[in-house]
């Protein structure tokens, strides 16, 4: 037996703090969920870096420290994004911001409208092997929480195709609409597009009608992201400045805000 | 003659595992169990995923030194390059082409093999310690069984060869095993000085250069840039500059003096393992170098000394401690006192890994999990870090508490 003690007290340590940490954890009220990303507290856009660490730096424009508004409009824009060496092939980089409580009705629609100046495209497409930006919303119904996301892809290459498997792994994360881009380098870059979130989460095979909300309370909110795939970083000195101009998200709860 | 010897050395292997077995039937059937159980719920995702798409490639015949963007994943898969050298390689093809044909998942089998190894491992250990308590020691290890059989890592394999080359230290066998180990991954490259040192001889070096440039060349043919990227600039941090360039980066000092900055700090390394594994030779030559023991002594000391020159500390992390515990169990079958080291090193791993790797990582696959998996990441960086450093001093504490005891009382 003694021969066992070392062996015997070791298991025995790490049962103990599995056990402690566990309770820990679990005890811990879970205010910020990763890939949902927001942040209790915070009532303002709040940019973050996923993938890239802090070599991608990313500032606010106009717009970057407004207080959700009564009525639910938040124009938004990001103005810059410096990256210089990413040492990921994958870059997230994406802004979030907690809004009042609201319960999502029929009405509720979402309307987006994004450009970036052909040059900017131009560049991001031949130094990237795809791009994608996204707005997300993290919704909850009692313990349940979705992230229901609304994506467009800018550009693509035959080997890396976005598509819905793309972010299996991505936790609470559900595509509701994922739109390819077939616009061509010739011009400005521009979405501009309005949807019934209702109706098109209606469309999803397993979606469940009931008290889904956004709310301030349970840290939820709205989350505009970009990702970049397989960025080319030719030397270490490269450095690629990405301008989005009039990145405008408004989005509705109420029927009489519905244009 | 060589068909003769390879005949009779599997004879051997396999009468030396039937033995091994019918001795140990309690444990391994408990060790049997616990993969039952722990195999299927558990995975280091990112990597797996990232194995999974390298050995598919590997048995579609492609060069998977090369990115390849099979496809945008979101893991570190997503280019499809390897960045180790390729003596995995044949282990992943293999998992995927079985998992394929038994519709089994790719980590099961794969992490079934880490298992198999395991068991290689708890009977050269017992060989070599003969004692027969180091098999439980080893296998039922926290430590052991989270990198293994949990986190599927296949480190295990490289100690494995490492085993092999501390048994036969003498002979050009070692060379043999030395070679496959530094084909595995290059956590074994900075052990590589012990065992020149120990063996002076042309052919040895012949064999061991032979064997490591035959596992290379074909890689080295296809893309030689490529495999020079991958296995050695790619992965810095296994060959040790990557951490200490984060104190060049506390210095702020930017351009190419860093690069030239990070080529002194490797040169460095490389000249401090080698005075080692100089010292150590003189060591061991004016001790009983035909003792075993003191073999083990000077090559657990070497290894824990290289691999803190090497990274600055050694990360606390399941994968890495395990190259100590291994010798450190060894060691306790003839000094007791190595229990210390033996108990901080499984701890400090364990800790690291629950909150750390087991987080990071999204080892388990329930819903459960999801919040305390995220919370983790970003919120417990900074207690992870101070945690682990913690843990990690203490467990250097052990380790030079346990050498100055037991060479105070060798010298008694």
């Amino acid at each position: 037996m003694k021969d066992k003690m070392p062996l015997v007290s070791v298991i025995l340590i790490a049962i103990i703090l599995s056990l402690s940490e566990l309770y820990v954890f679990l005890g811990l009220p879970i205010h910020v969920v990763r890939n949902g990303s927001f942040d209790e507290g915070l009532n303002y856009w709040n940019a973050e870096m996923i993938e890239g660490e802090e070599l991608v730096n990313v500032s606010l424009g106009d717009g970057s420290n407004q207080h959700p508004s009564e009525n639910f409009h938040c124009p938004l824009t990001l103005s810059r994004i410096n990256m210089t060496w990413p040492p990921h092939n994958y870059i997230w980089v994406k802004m979030y911001q907690l809004l009042p409580e609201h319960t999502l009705v029929e009405s509720s629609a979402l309307k987006f409208r994004m450009m970036i100046t052909k040059t900017d495209f131009e560049r991001l497409s031949s130094e990237s092997d795809a791009m994608m930006i996204y707005v997300g919303f993290m919704i909850s119904r009692g313990l349940e929480k979705k992230f229901l996301v609304y994506a467009w892809v800018l550009f693509e290459t035959r080997l890396t195709r976005i598509t819905v498997d793309t972010f299996n792994e991505l936790a609470f994360w559900r595509i509701v609409r994922l739109e390819k881009s077939e616009q061509r380098l010739s011009e400005n870059f521009e979405i501009t597009s309005t949807t019934s979130i209702w109706k098109d989460l209606e469309h999803q095979e397993d979606w469940v009608d009931g008290d889904w909300k956004i709310g301030h309370e349970r840290a939820e909110g709205i989350e505009v992201g970009i990702m970049l795939w397989n960025v080319e970083t030719p030397d270490f000195s490269w450095r690629l400045n990405v301008y989005l101009d009039h990145l405008d998200i408004t989005y509705y709860w109420l029927d009489n805000l519905m244009p | 003659m060589k068909k003769a010897y390879c005949k009779t050395a599997l004879t051997k292997f396999f009468n030396d595992f039937k033995d091994f077995v019918s001795l140990h039937r309690k444990i391994l059937i408990l060790y049997v169990i616990l993969c039952v159980i722990l195999i299927p719920i558990s995975w280091q995702q990112d990597v797996y995923d990232w194995y999974f798409v390298v050995g598919k490639l590997v048995s579609e015949g492609k060069n998977v030194y090369e990115p390849l963007n099979v496809q945008a994943i979101i893991k570190r898969g997503d280019t499809g390059q390897w960045g180790y050298p390729p003596l995995f390689l044949p282990l992943f093809s293999f998992s995927y082409i079985v998992s394929a044909v038994i519709n089994l998942p790719f980590h099961v089998v794969c992490k079934s093999l880490v298992a198999f190894v395991n068991v290689l491992v708890a009977m050269e250990l017992e060989k070599i310690a003969k004692s027969s308590r180091v098999v439980a020691l080893y296998l039922f290890n926290p430590l052991i069984l989270v990198s293994t059989i949990m986190q599927g890592f296949f480190d295990v394999l490289v100690i494995f060869f490492i085993l092999l080359a501390l048994k036969s230290l003498n002979k050009t066998s070692s060379a043999a095993y030395m070679g496959l180990s530094s084909l595995c991954k290059q956590t074994a490259w900075p052990l590589i000085p012990f065992f020149v040192v120990l063996n002076l001889n042309i052919k040895w070096f012949f064999f061991f250069l032979s064997l490591v440039v035959a596992g290379l060349l074909p890689f080295l043919m296809l893309n030689f840039q490529a495999v020079m990227e991958a296995v050695v600039i790619q992965h810095q941090a296994r060959i040790g500059i990557s951490p200490w360039s984060t104190i060049v980066k506390f210095a702020s000092i930017s351009g190419p003096l860093i690069q030239w900055l990070n080529i002194c700090v490797a040169t460095t390394q490389l000249v401090l393992i080698v005075l080692l594994a100089v010292t150590v030779r003189g060591k061991l030559k004016s001790s009983n170098s035909l003792d075993k023991t003191k073999i083990f002594e000077y090559f657990l000391l070497y290894e824990l000394v290289s691999l803190t020159f090497v990274y600055l500390v050694v990360p606390p992390v399941p994968h890495f401690l395990s190259y100590l515990l291994v010798p450190t169990i060894l060691l306790m079958a003839t000094h007791p006192e190595f229990k210390y080291p033996y108990i901080f090193l499984s701890i400090t791993g364990y800790v690291v890994f629950t909150m750390d790797q087991g987080l990071r990582h999204t080892v388990f696959h329930y819903n459960v999990w999801a919040g305390p998996i995220y919370l983790g990441y970003y919120h417990l960086e900074l207690l992870v870090w101070i945690v682990g450093a913690c843990l990690s001093l203490i467990m250097y504490t052990s380790f030079f508490f346990t050498f100055y005891k037991v060479w105070r009382r060798d010298t008694q």
